[in-house]
């Protein structure tokens, strides 16, 4: 079969889109379909979002194949007769996070106006696909309750699982994530300050901007913390990752009402780490349960403190939540398989 | 520097290989490269403006200069964009052929194109072209000047010469069909000595073979499939006696490949001042069939000539400083 896979991207940003799209391209050819890809630049400003739908709407990708998987939003506007969705988030301040910290469209009517512009396109746009299909639970209830489309789950399997492994825990919990304000790294930081042992905070990934570096770097310097957190403020290597995983005592992932369980997660499973992660911090719940193969805490520096103060006291119990993820895992039924399978079924 | 590289192409028709070549020759000299590959494809004349539309609409965030590759992937807005204009707006009208037309929506098709290309290439800061003929082409057009830089192979290095033993190898762009009736009826205007193998796309061999056959040049012409990529080009260049150029641009990629592999280049048609393909030094430029028969005769029976125009066109690289650390100097300057 011939397959266009389609996304959209920020330039000189890596994301998880882009892995996601990497690991499909690779894996389609592996099963001997001919791909090509369309990898659209776009903008998140709010004011520029719907002439950047328009523009994707006016292009033609569709001749010479038989059929198209658009994967980041607003990818699925684009035209193709056979159009199916590995859908992995909506524009989200356009959405779930309307009326939050993180809505950066205005308020007033201009503001409200585009939202709603936003919301009636992508409705339209998403309908017209043949299947859809979503990274979580948690983007499958979104779908519902604003567009009206229901989804089946595809989660995402790693590219390289085999390069996640264990090693006896060292004295560190390990955040690697793109460092922004949902993600939350600075409640990681603002932990560190009240852990009563000697538990290290590392945290490693790229600034989305010198403010959320500058914001993380203030708390550290603020509280004396140097001694207590890593910060490694830049893209890591796969191999540097897999090594920070492999040695530490569990990973933490913190965002904001996340799309899906993150990549993070899943690395820390099949390196039999256990995970560290937030009440409200949305599709990641779906992998972790509480005290089972993770721990999952209030959103507030004291209770994650708790949850890192307790992994420090009890390496073993910790190792063994992370037995338990990796156990987990073979119980979701996350395979390339599936996922080609569901996409071009 | 963070370079964004705006390059446009149709889905499983084009491979997008000097856009992605060059971001590696960036990053090989310490800049942030990001491809960016704009899909383009020509269905009918009104979608072409759809498609100008869509790039004028997108959004290139982060890059501290855009460096745009082919139309129209080179409308897309950047205050600081330099254009190595690889596919002019001309040449996508060319490839379009008569999905475009004389039509009154042809003509305004054809404007709007020249218009919006008018516009970007007097926004850009520098302007360069892959060879004389297309800066010439610009100037003309859009009254834009434009400075010569050549695209290099991908991998120069594959390209040698192990003999000049072969034939002449007649090569150029898929759609180049007028070129390779005219290689045949050069031929024909040939002495029987003359061997000629001519690459053709997949669904023309047939009606190629019988066009041979009519001229009665058959036994003389192998007439075989395109090749898929630098690779084969190069092995096929190899043992080549000189290359018969299909590309109707004398400076085109084909061209900068047989001088790598030092093989002189036979242009049926114009080379204008400033080309790398000189009548006598680095190959031969005839404007006839019949000169081209005659030119052919001579590539055949005198071997040093076709080893010197070679030379001569290996030559021509290094004064034209073809290379990709010249290409990287001359986009980042």
């Amino acid at each position: 079969m011939k397959v266009v896979v389609a996304s959209t991207f920020v330039p000189f940003v890596e994301g998880g889109a882009q892995m996601i799209m990497r690991d499909l391209v690779r894996e389609l050819e592996v099963r001997g379909h001919e791909v090509d890809t369309v990898e659209l630049p776009t903008s998140s400003r709010w004011d520029l979002v719907l002439e950047q739908m328009l523009a994707l709407r006016l292009l033609e990708v569709s001749r010479g194949s038989d059929a198209m998987i658009a994967i980041r939003p607003p990818s699925y506007v684009l035209r193709h007769a056979n159009k199916r969705l590995w859908f992995i988030h909506h524009l989200r301040s356009a959405y779930d996070l309307w009326g939050t910290p993180w809505q950066d469209f205005p308020e007033g009517p201009e503001g409200l106006a585009v939202r709603d512009a936003i919301r009636r396109y992508d409705t339209l746009c998403l309908g017209e696909a043949q299947r859809v299909f979503t990274n979580s639970l948690t983007v499958a209830d979104r779908l519902r309750e604003f567009n009206g489309i229901d989804a089946a789950v595809l989660y995402p399997p790693l590219g390289r699982p085999d390069s996640f492994y264990w090693e006896p825990p060292e004295d560190y919990v390990f955040y690697p994530s793109r460092i922004t304000s949902h993600k939350r790294q600075w409640l990681a930081v603002e932990a560190a300050v009240h852990v009563a042992s000697d538990v290290r905070v590392v945290i490693a990934g790229a600034p989305d901007s010198p403010g959320d570096l500058a914001t993380l770097t203030e708390v550290i310097r603020e509280h004396d913390l140097e001694g207590r957190v890593t910060l490694i403020p830049r893209w890591i290597s796969e191999d540097e990752k897999a090594e920070l995983i492999a040695r530490s005592l569990g990973v933490l992932y913190l965002p904001y009402e996340e799309d899906s369980y993150g990549y993070v997660s899943l690395e820390a499973a099949h390196a039999r780490k256990p995970v560290v992660t937030c009440s409200d911090s949305g599709g990641v719940l779906e992998l972790v349960r509480d005290g089972e193969n993770g721990l999952v805490v209030a959103p507030e520096p004291r209770a994650l403190a708790g949850a890192l103060d307790r992994l420090r006291a009890d390496p073993v119990w910790a190792s063994a939540l992370g037995e338990r993820g990796a156990e987990a895992l073979g119980e979701q039924g996350i395979s390339w398989d599936r996922v080609i399978d569901a996409l071009l079924s | 520097m963070r370079l964004a590289v705006l390059d446009s192409h149709a889905p499983f028709a084009d491979r997008l290989l000097a856009g992605r070549r060059l971001c590696e020759a960036l990053r090989e000299h310490g800049h942030e490269a990001v491809h960016v590959g704009l899909p383009f494809a020509v269905d009918s004349a009104e979608r072409i403006v759809d498609q100008m539309l869509a790039m004028r609409l997108l959004h290139l965030e982060r890059a501290e200069r855009a460096i745009g590759l082919r139309f129209p992937a080179y409308l897309v807005p950047h205050e600081h964009t330099v254009l190595w204009a690889l596919r002019t707006g001309e040449r996508a009208l060319g490839e379009a052929g008569a999905l475009v037309g004389g039509g009154s929506i042809g003509r305004s098709v054809r404007r709007s194109v020249f218009a919006a290309e008018r516009t970007r290439l007097h926004a850009a800061r520098t302007v360069y072209a892959p060879s004389a003929g297309v800066a010439t082409g610009l100037q003309r057009r859009v009254g834009c000047s434009a400075e010569v830089l050549h695209p290099p192979p991908d991998d120069p290095g594959r390209f040698h010469c192990e003999s000049y033993a072969n034939g002449v190898l007649a090569l150029g762009p898929s759609w180049a069909a007028p070129q390779r009736e005219r290689v045949l009826a050069a031929v024909a205007q040939a002495h029987r000595a003359v061997r000629v193998t001519m690459a053709a796309p997949q669904a023309a061999l047939g009606d190629l073979r019988v066009l041979a056959d009519r001229l009665g040049v058959a036994d003389r012409v192998e007439i075989v499939p395109q090749p898929a990529g630098e690779a084969e080009r190069a092995q096929l260049l190899a043992p080549a006696r000189a290359l018969f150029t299909l590309d109707p641009d004398p400076d085109g990629p084909f061209t900068i490949e047989a001088f790598h592999a030092r093989k002189g280049v036979l242009v049926l048609g114009e080379a204008g001042d400033g080309t790398l393909v000189r009548d006598g030094v680095s190959g031969r430029v005839v404007s006839s069939p019949e000169a081209a028969g005659a030119a052919l005769d001579e590539l055949t029976e005198d071997a040093a000539a076709a080893e010197r125009y070679g030379a001569g066109g290996y030559s021509a690289l290094h004064d034209g400083h073809v290379s990709w650390p010249s290409v990287v100097a001359a986009l980042t300057r």
